[in-house]
């Protein structure tokens, strides 16, 4: 077998609870807080709401519950479901430079434990575990400079992590890596053009076939020898994958280092997105005459360069077009994931706003990415002045990080959308105390919503 | 769309929908249902046979987790699973024993493991056995077109790429969905299935038989993502970060040049094997039955195209396989099977075998070497020359073009029925062949493919 996945697998295989530190420990918990208040907040939408009926058109006895209800499907299923609710909205957390989103495994390895009754403690080790396999994964190789998409990782990172409360030993691990590394490049295709819903599905689409990899390995399924190093392998596709170390006892872990999103949008956009709030309390957006946004080349790039981040025509599109999103929130003085509704996209002071909105890689701010995730805004009246905001890490970055009361007024936010106040703080003790329950059947009790007829 | 967005147009993606949408609303000529049906006879009878593998039942006990809505059968028996699950465990039953047709141009594969989703799909939609035999001749063309096209094997990408595709149009095919929608389902297919050809590499693990079926899996999925609502990236192939991002830029042309549908194209197995090593194998068997007796011989010589020498005699592993996935994919183990037992069967690929002595050591006498012109000739001819040296100085030659089941050598009804009954013979006898045979052969006329599965069911079901 590969020495990388023989490495990663015994890691996994060999990580326990009492290797983590302290806010390792912590970190796992306000990422599960995080991803399921984003959840919470997606409830309603259209992809989630048909990746719901399909989780619920096949039933198990033993398996996994899709969040708001107590009724159990596949595990894989509900990964997906409870996956796409996650992600929906864009607003969990992120690894900068091509890494998309570490928290895509929380519903996969949710899901598992839930299948196999385990206790708080097992999660949360198989959430690190997963962290630290997504993160090596990423740094191993950008998948995204030979046109590939980041939700490769995810694949991974949830076989890796589902493979550890199924009780895999080294050897089976390998196989659903193996298994998992095989079949699921997925193409960037995905994040071009007017963007479709699949956006928000395509990791939670990995995550589902992550779990099925290493449930074949469960039973047995050999995978092929050498998918990363041999011929035709990984490696080879990339060109380069060298993985680097993994977090040894005490050290800190892959899961502390994801930067969580404090507004509801792309990661990109959150120092856009705070400047446009601050500049649009000194200027009346009637003035304007242009706003031009100074950003790194990846942010161009992902969000500011296609004709169609101007004017987005979908819910996906709108909230990866940085012009559109700025133009907004200069003219509501405010934002919200509500931004992104339909009367917004046909909103017109939006449209004409947005053409006024310049954006401009900075050489310097594309050399310090993604170590840092500078911007500027310069907001340019008629009269000819010009009023200007730079920053280096937005709110929620690992260097500006988010207070366990920000992630849970987040949490209290999305999640007032559907449950009620007792639920939300039922729901937040037991995720306070994640590490203490028994199993995490009763945090999904607490997430009911009703009347959910399905 | 806006005309903002008008770039973003992929047409690979509208000529393959067109050219399904059209072909689903013709009606098929007489030979190609004739083909269609020898297929699907030839596919489920490898499948039926595949049940007694360890890979085929750990993919049927995997589906059986299942229950719900939406199901279609474990072909052989009379479980029920999700139809996606259905389309997987199918799929790897008909591949397992790398028995089911072939084709290979610039890239290669095997077009019948579209009938797996597509059959599993037809039976959960109540669909005719003519609509499965149509949608199947769709998805092919599309198989094959591909193949036709480009080779991606050698940039290192495997058979989903393009299996997914098609069995994503037949599956949309069977479904009824629209243009529209279908164009949703092959977006859904094939940006998240790029999968490695590290599967057909190396020592080669169980997975060889399984990666096509876990590509059927996702096609399933991906159509019932696009009927129930789903709309997946606009320009998957042609786009800044589309399919020709990572393959270059190539025309998907579904059908072939010489104007037959590609059904009637694809060539079948007469022997458990590799598909490049059918050749070696019948010429070894003509050697063994012309009287070369093996304590005799000194040296063998194997001279065939490249792409036989690259997938069955590429390294070591293939002098010495330690998995039953290597040795059906090794000409030196094929050769010196024919030479010792005059059989190329199934039975010979089990473990005890790996390890004979006098198969082993007969090996040692193989040497494998490309010929430039059978390179040239191929895939038109797909050539091994077998040139046996025998201890006395004498030499024995055999050499084959187009083994038998090949497009340009067919097998007839009557052989293609000959393997079925060897195939089904064994446990329930022939009474359950011809059971499957009639069922097959009557498949145009069944009004709701799920009695065609039915009649697969075993007895002991």
């Amino acid at each position: 077998m590969d020495h990388t996945i023989e490495r990663v697998s015994r890691y996994v295989a060999g990580l326990s609870y009492d290797h983590l530190t302290p806010s390792s420990i912590q970190a796992c918990k306000l990422r599960v807080i995080d991803s399921l208040g984003c959840a919470l907040g997606a409830f309603a939408a259209e992809p989630v709401v048909i990746a719901r009926d399909i989780a619920f058109r096949a039933t198990a006895e033993k398996g996994a519950c899709v969040i708001g209800s107590t009724q159990q499907t596949l595990p894989e299923l509900a990964a997906f479901a409870n996956g796409v609710m996650v992600r929906y909205l864009d607003g969990n957390d992120t690894f900068p430079g091509g890494g998309g989103h570490p928290s895509d495994v929380v519903a996969p390895v949710l899901a598992v434990g839930q299948y196999t009754h385990s206790d708080g403690r097992a999660v949360i080790t198989a959430l690190a575990a997963a962290y630290e396999v997504y993160q090596a994964f990423f740094r191993g190789g950008i998948m995204r400079e030979k046109g590939l998409d980041h939700v490769f990782y995810t694949a991974v990172a949830s076989a890796a992590g589902t493979a550890k409360l199924l009780g895999l030993a080294g050897e089976q691990t390998m196989q659903a890596v193996s298994l998992a590394v095989t079949p699921n490049i997925a193409l960037h295709a995905t994040r071009r053009g007017d963007l479709s819903m699949w956006k928000g599905c395509a990791a939670p689409n990995a995550a589902r076939n992550g779990v099925f990899a290493a449930l074949l390995a469960q039973r047995g399924m050999t995978g092929p020898e050498h998918a990363i190093e041999g011929s035709h392998g990984l490696r080879e596709l990339l060109g380069k994958f060298d993985m680097p170390a993994l977090a040894t006892p005490g050290e800190r872990y892959a899961v502390e280092n994801s930067n969580l999103k404090y507004f509801l949008s792309e990661y990109h956009s959150q120092s856009p997105i705070a400047h446009a709030l601050e500049l649009s309390r000194e200027v009346s957006a009637d003035d304007i005459e242009q706003i031009v946004i100074h950003t790194y080349w990846f942010a161009w790039s992902e969000i500011g360069s296609e004709p169609e981040k101007w004017h987005p025509t979908t819910r996906e599109s709108a909230d990866h077009s940085l012009p559109f999103i700025v133009a907004a929130v200069m003219r509501e003085r405010s934002f919200s994931d509500a931004v992104f509704g339909e009367d917004r996209l046909r909103d017109e002071a939006i449209h004409a706003l947005a053409d006024k909105v310049v954006v401009k890689e900075n050489a310097d701010f594309t050399r310090d990415f993604p170590e840092k995730i500078r911007c500027r805004v310069e907001v340019i009246l008629n009269d000819g002045r010009t009023f200007t905001r730079e920053s280096e890490y937005p709110r929620g970055h690992v260097k500006n990080p988010m207070s366990e009361g920000e992630v849970e007024e987040k949490f209290h936010t999305l999640a007032s959308r559907v449950l009620s106040a007792e639920q939300i703080a039922e729901s937040l003790e037991l995720l306070g105390g994640f590490q203490k329950l028994s199993n995490i059947d009763p945090l999904f009790g607490a997430m009911r919503i009703a009347p959910l007829s399905r | 769309m806006s005309p903002l967005n008008a770039f973003a147009v992929d047409h690979t993606v509208e000529h393959l929908v067109n050219y399904a949408q059209d072909a689903w609303h013709s009606t098929l000529t007489p030979d190609v249902v004739h083909e269609c049906k020898r297929r699907v006879l030839d596919t489920v009878a490898c499948a039926l046979a595949g049940r007694s593998t360890e890979v085929g039942k750990l993919a049927c006990n995997t589906a059986l987790r299942y229950s719900g809505v939406e199901q279609a059968t474990l072909w052989g028996s009379r479980d029920r699973s999700s139809v996606d699950m259905a389309a997987f465990a199918n799929g790897t039953l008909l591949r397992v024993l790398d028995l089911s047709d072939m084709y290979r141009n610039r890239s290669g594969g095997h077009p019948s493991d579209v009938i797996a989703p597509i059959v599993s799909a037809a039976e959960s939609a109540g669909a005719s056995g003519m609509s499965a035999l149509k949608a199947m001749a769709i998805a092919y063309d599309v198989y094959c077109g591909f193949c036709d096209d480009i080779d991606v094997n050698s940039m290192g990408w495997d058979q989903p790429v393009y299996g997914a595709v098609a069995a994503a149009l037949g599956v949309s095919a069977v479904m009824e969905l629209d243009a529209p929608r279908m164009k949703e389902a092959l977006s859904l297919s094939l940006v998240p299935n790029m999968a490695l050809y590290q599967t057909r590499t190396g020592e080669l693990s169980a997975w060889k038989g399984c990666a096509a079926a876990n590509g059927s899996r996702n096609a399933v999925f991906a159509a019932s993502l696009a009927r129930d609502g789903y709309t997946g990236p606009q320009a998957p192939v042609e786009g800044s970060m589309g399919l020709w991002r990572a393959t270059g830029r190539f025309e998907w042309n579904p059908g072939g040049a010489d104007g037959r549908r590609a059904v009637c194209r694809t060539h079948l197995k007469s022997f458990p094997i590799c598909y490049h090593g059918q050749s070696a194998a019948w010429a070894a068997l003509e050697l063994q039955r012309a009287g070369v007796r093996v304590p005799e011989i000194e040296m063998i010589e194997i001279r065939t195209y490249a792409t036989a020498v690259k997938l069955m005699a590429s390294d070591e592993t293939r002098w010495n396989p330690q998995t039953r996935e290597t040795a059906d994919h090794s000409l030196p183990y094929v050769v010196a099977l024919g030479l010792l037992h005059g059989e190329v069967s199934d039975a010979f690929f089990e473990a005890q075998w790996l390890r004979d002595a006098d198969i082993l050591s007969l090996m040692k006498k193989v040497r494998v070497s490309e010929d430039g012109e059978a390179t040239r000739a191929y895939p038109e001819v797909v050539r091994c020359r077998l040139e046996v040296r025998m201890k006395n100085g004498t030499t024995r030659e055999a050499a084959v073009d187009h083994p038998k089941g090949h497009d340009r050598n067919p097998m007839s009804d009557r052989e293609i029925e000959d393997k079925v009954k060897d195939l089904l013979g064994g446990s329930s006898g022939g009474q359950r062949a011809g059971k499957v045979i009639d069922a097959a052969w009557r498949l145009d006329d069944t009004e709701h493919i799920g009695t065609f599965v039915e009649s697969l069911a075993s007895p002991g079901y």
